[in-house]
């Protein structure tokens, strides 16, 4: 299973009602919307052609809501999510709960240990060995992976969650008689997690760590640019977490995470698929609606100092060594959806980067065969706050990055004098085939409605996009482009071949 | 098919049926499935050609790929590849050639109102290739810059040592691309492979989306059905026996984990073992927390987060595989948990009636999302006939899956699963 820590080239993928011409489905139309009593939001498009939906809660509570030196606790909780609840999960709760606590303590002892400059190592084996044994114990009343069984065995498909520097979500897609069973178990998951084998699944994500960031040449590319591009702050460490700060994670730790975010007014819920709101309402009510109502602030608040401005801060330029073939990344600071600036990269993306005709790839990949690969990337490494336009490319054998990033450089400037309507036009025509291909999905569309809701605050982003980029002008582009992308405002990092 | 294709789903109130897939058969050979949907304007084409990598000769590994690209992106007769990437972004169509081991696809898709651009493309770069010199060279160098960076992924390394291992260097299901390889290729050898396999009567073209079905079975007709067909001696290839020894290559690579390969020769295609052997390789390791190696291995002892079994058949034998990455020191601890849960299921056919009706169950709930989009169903039954498969094959999957017994399943575990001659790569530091 992937539950991933998407981070790497995750952005938002817009998308717009096209105007032109008599299209059948009307998105904005067909989202329907309710809001349980506990004051719980869910978003119901209603597509009956085949009998099964995508199910999707996406709680805003990501990688920027970590305290400091608890890195990588948003996406920790996650992958608790699927240990149960008091219900799911056990045959006997009650004899589990003296053990958990037990657990809990232990490992407390043991994460101080392991985080210590000298770490005593016998001490760590000992501690952990009693946990195991206090786990054996356990299992005579545990039910292995209900949560997941239940669920894969009913028929999920694309059964999964994902943690974001900016959210969580999890998600199913399921044939549509079993939909009251979705919504009884996603409930539990997020609203009452019982946090079981802890400490096992500490080293499944240290595994997970290792696999995507430390043998992974774009997991360690990605995580040192953002250490580069935010020297503090929420967006200077990947979702998943550094090695140190994962090590010191706790049962009480992600308890209190829990509680703290994972309450009804701090979620969305998305169902797409064979089921109206009518019918969803009576059982939402009964699972994510009888969670009482919480009076507490959502306030992220939990970090210090994110409102710190990087941009135009002076150019940082990097070398950093992997054993692997080189990269070059070259980002620039930029404000978040949904300014009016971001609407504007996402044209700079697509005249640049996107199609067989972005500029970048012509001269680059196909005229100066240079790179085999040249890439932009707008909103890295979220949305929730200011955030880079990111263009990363792979040189050819034989090519300096220099060379490359220099001949990237060229095409950057180029687009802050030069923009014709041939290039909006075709990039806007991309847009409403994107847009379209995007609805063909269940559980794409339950992604996108459930981000633009979380992240900017309001599903409708996704069907006013259109509107937006068409009000844009090649003036515009350029005038962006030349703020931007300056020396000063810009990230430099290469990767070159050597031992970490 | 004359019989009513309910969805045999008992959970379902009414019964739902998939949709049908229109088939035609012009007279040169070439084939023509349509699925019509309108719910979107959107639309999607794809011709399948029966060639790949496995109809490669020997030290030009890659080129039914590279072929397969320089249709897309080599321009045509009529325009030169610049002409015909402005022509595509111009109208929002995008084109694309992949070529797969026994399926070669050349896939183009765009919205509604473009079908008829989308179909005279398709086949303008089918039919009248340009094989641009400068595009034929852009292509050698991606490829091969691809081929590099393949080395930095330890998980595509593995796995590639592996099919080697399991196959032989030589045969085509274990031959992989090289730098040296494609390095190879004349522009000479492009042109030959394609007049060898690009034939109307080696041809499917499967469509589905928003589409007028008498429109564009005319439209099809007076285009790909001019194409003079012609007969290509079938390819010989040959059936790889179980090879007998236990084996481990080890591949030293500056990583802190070990990345484990493991796999044998298993099922045949067709085989009428294939619904008890699917249901034994679901219990094994096909369900990341269901599967006694995801259970054992990396929730209750942490060593991995990606943990699970696999299988696929071929004409020249099937591959089964396992897959796992675990910190540097635990190697020893992952593999031994391999060899047990093998030869727990090998030795002594231990699996249980209550794992087999989970499995059973799993599989059958899931059937439907065969089904759930017209895209998927008509490029799957493309597929699936293309490939020999009976043409009822997926209608009878429920009712097969459904039979198997459980001593069907131990059968299959005692017949099909050998950890001692079991493969074993280790890419680790």
């Amino acid at each position: 299973m992937k539950k991933s820590a998407k981070c790497l080239f995750f952005f938002l993928i817009f998308f717009l009602v096209s105007d032109r011409g008599a299209f059948a489905f009307n998105l904005a139309g067909e989202v329907r919307s309710l809001t349980l009593s506990n004051g719980m939001l869910w978003l119901v498009v209603h597509r009956p052609s085949v009998p099964v939906f995508s199910g999707l809660v996406m709680v805003k509570a990501g990688g920027l809501d970590e305290a400091m030196g608890k890195t990588g606790l948003a996406h920790m909780f996650e992958h608790m999510a699927f240990k149960g609840s008091k219900r799911i999960g056990t045959r006997n709760y009650a004899k589990e709960a003296p053990l958990l606590k037990k657990i809990a303590e232990l490992g407390l002892a043991m994460s101080e240990e392991q985080q210590k400059a000298n770490p005593d190592a016998e001490k760590i084996a000992a501690l952990k060995q009693q946990i195991q044994q206090l786990t054996q114990e356990e299992y005579q009343y545990m039910v292995k992976n209900e949560v997941w069984k239940i669920l894969s065995v009913k028929g999920a498909e694309d059964l999964n969650a994902f943690t974001t520097k900016d959210v969580t979500a999890y998600h199913a897609s399921m044939p549509v008689p079993v939909f009251p069973v979705w919504a009884d178990v996603t409930s539990e998951m997020v609203f009452y997690p019982v946090l079981r084998e802890f400490y096992q699944e500490r080293d499944v994500v240290m595994e997970e760590r290792r696999l995507r960031y430390d043998n992974s040449p774009y997991g360690f590319l990605f995580e040192n640019l953002v250490q580069t591009a935010f020297p503090d702050g929420p967006y200077h460490s990947s979702p998943i977490g550094f090695p140190k700060d994962l090590v010191g994670l706790t049962m009480q730790d992600a308890g209190a995470f829990h509680r703290r975010h994972y309450i009804p007014q701090n979620m969305v819920g998305v169902l797409v698929g064979d089921i109206t709101v009518e019918r969803a309402k009576e059982v939402l009510e009964k699972t994510f609606g009888n969670v009482k109502k919480t009076s507490k602030s959502l306030d992220s608040g939990f970090r210090r100092n994110d409102k710190r401005d990087f941009a135009f801060q002076g150019e940082v330029r990097k070398i950093v060594k992997f054993p692997s073939e080189p990269y070059l990344v070259i980002a620039f600071h930029k404000p978040a959806a949904p300014s009016r600036a971001d609407y504007v990269f996402d044209l700079i993306d697509g005249i640049a980067c996107e199609g067989r005709t972005g500029r970048m790839t012509l001269k680059l990949v196909k005229e100066l065969k240079m790179a085999s690969s040249v890439s932009c990337s707008n909103g890295f490494p979220g949305s929730r706050l200011d955030n880079l336009f990111v263009v990363y490319a792979s040189p050819i054998k034989g090519h300096s990055l220099e060379k490359l990033e220099k001949a990237i450089l060229g095409e950057l400037d180029l687009l802050a004098r030069k923009v014709a309507i041939s290039d909006l036009k075709r990039v806007k025509d991309q847009i409403v085939y994107n847009f379209f291909w995007g609805l063909e999905d269940n559980m794409e569309l339950a992604e996108q409605l459930a981000q633009a809701q979380t992240v900017v605050g309001d599903w409708r982003y996704v069907v006013t996009f259109q509107k937006k980029i068409e009000s844009i002008g090649a003036e515009e582009v350029m005038q962006t482009a030349q703020k931007y992308f300056q020396p000063d405002n810009r990230v430099v990092l290469y990767l070159e071949r050597g031992n970490r | 098919m004359t019989i009513l294709f309910l969805f045999p789903l008992s959970l379902l109130a009414s019964p739902w049926t998939p949709p049908k897939v229109s088939v035609y058969e012009l007279p040169n050979g070439f084939q023509l499935y349509l699925l019509q949907n309108s719910e979107l304007p959107i639309l999607q084409a794809k011709l399948f050609v029966q060639t790949g990598s496995a109809y490669e000769k020997e030290k030009t590994e890659g080129l039914a790929d590279v072929v397969a690209d320089l249709l897309a992106m080599g321009g045509t007769a009529d325009k030169t590849p610049a002409e015909l990437d402005q022509w595509l972004d111009a109208k929002a169509i995008h084109l694309s050639g992949d070529a797969g081991r026994e399926l070669t696809q050349i896939t183009v898709s765009s919205l509604a109102k473009e079908w008829e651009s989308l179909f005279s493309i398709l086949h303008e770069v089918v039919t009248a290739p340009r094989w641009d010199k400068d595009r034929f060279d852009l292509i050698i160098g991606r490829t091969k810059e691809g081929l590099r960076r393949e080395k930095d992924h330890p998980q595509i390394l593995a796995g590639r040592a592996l099919r080697k291992m399991v196959y032989g260097e030589k045969n085509p299901w274990g031959r992989q691309p090289t730098v040296k390889s494609i390095g190879r290729i004349r522009p000479a050898d492009i042109n030959g492979f394609y007049k060898k396999y690009y034939h109307p009567n080696r041809m499917l073209l499967a469509v589905a989306g928003d589409f007028s079905k008498p429109k564009v079975k005319k439209w099809v007709e007076g285009h790909f059905g001019l194409l003079v067909p012609q007969d290509t001696a079938a390819p010989d290839w040959k059936k790889i026996p179980l090879d007998a020894k236990r084996e481990t290559k080890r591949i030293k690579k500056k990583v802190t984990q070990a990345f484990i390969e493991a796999g044998h020769i298993g099922l045949e295609r067709g085989s009428p073992d294939e619904y008890a052997f699917s249901l034994l390789q679901y219990i094994l390791g096909g369900d990341p927390f269901i599967s006694r190696l995801g259970v054992d291995i990396r929730s209750q002892s942490g060593l991995a987060y990606s943990v699970y079994s696999n299988w696929e058949t071929n004409p020249a034998g099937g591959m089964f595989s396992i897959h796992v990455q675990t910190r540097s020191d635990a190697e020893k601890a992952v593999l031994e948990k391999i060899d047990f849960h093998l030869k727990r299921m090998a030795v002594e056919a231990d699996v249980t009636g209550e794992e087999l009706k989970i499995a059973k169950e799993a599989l059958l709930n899931k059937y439907i999302f065969l089904f759930d989009s017209p895209f998927k169903v008509v490029f799957q039954k493309a597929t699936f006939d293309l490939l020999g498969y009976p043409k009822d094959y997926l209608k009878k999957y429920p009712e097969n899956i459904r039979k198997v017994t459980l001593a069907e399943v131990q059968a299959a575990a005692k017949r099909y699963l050998h950890p001692d001659n079991l493969k074993i790569v280790v890419v680790s530091p």
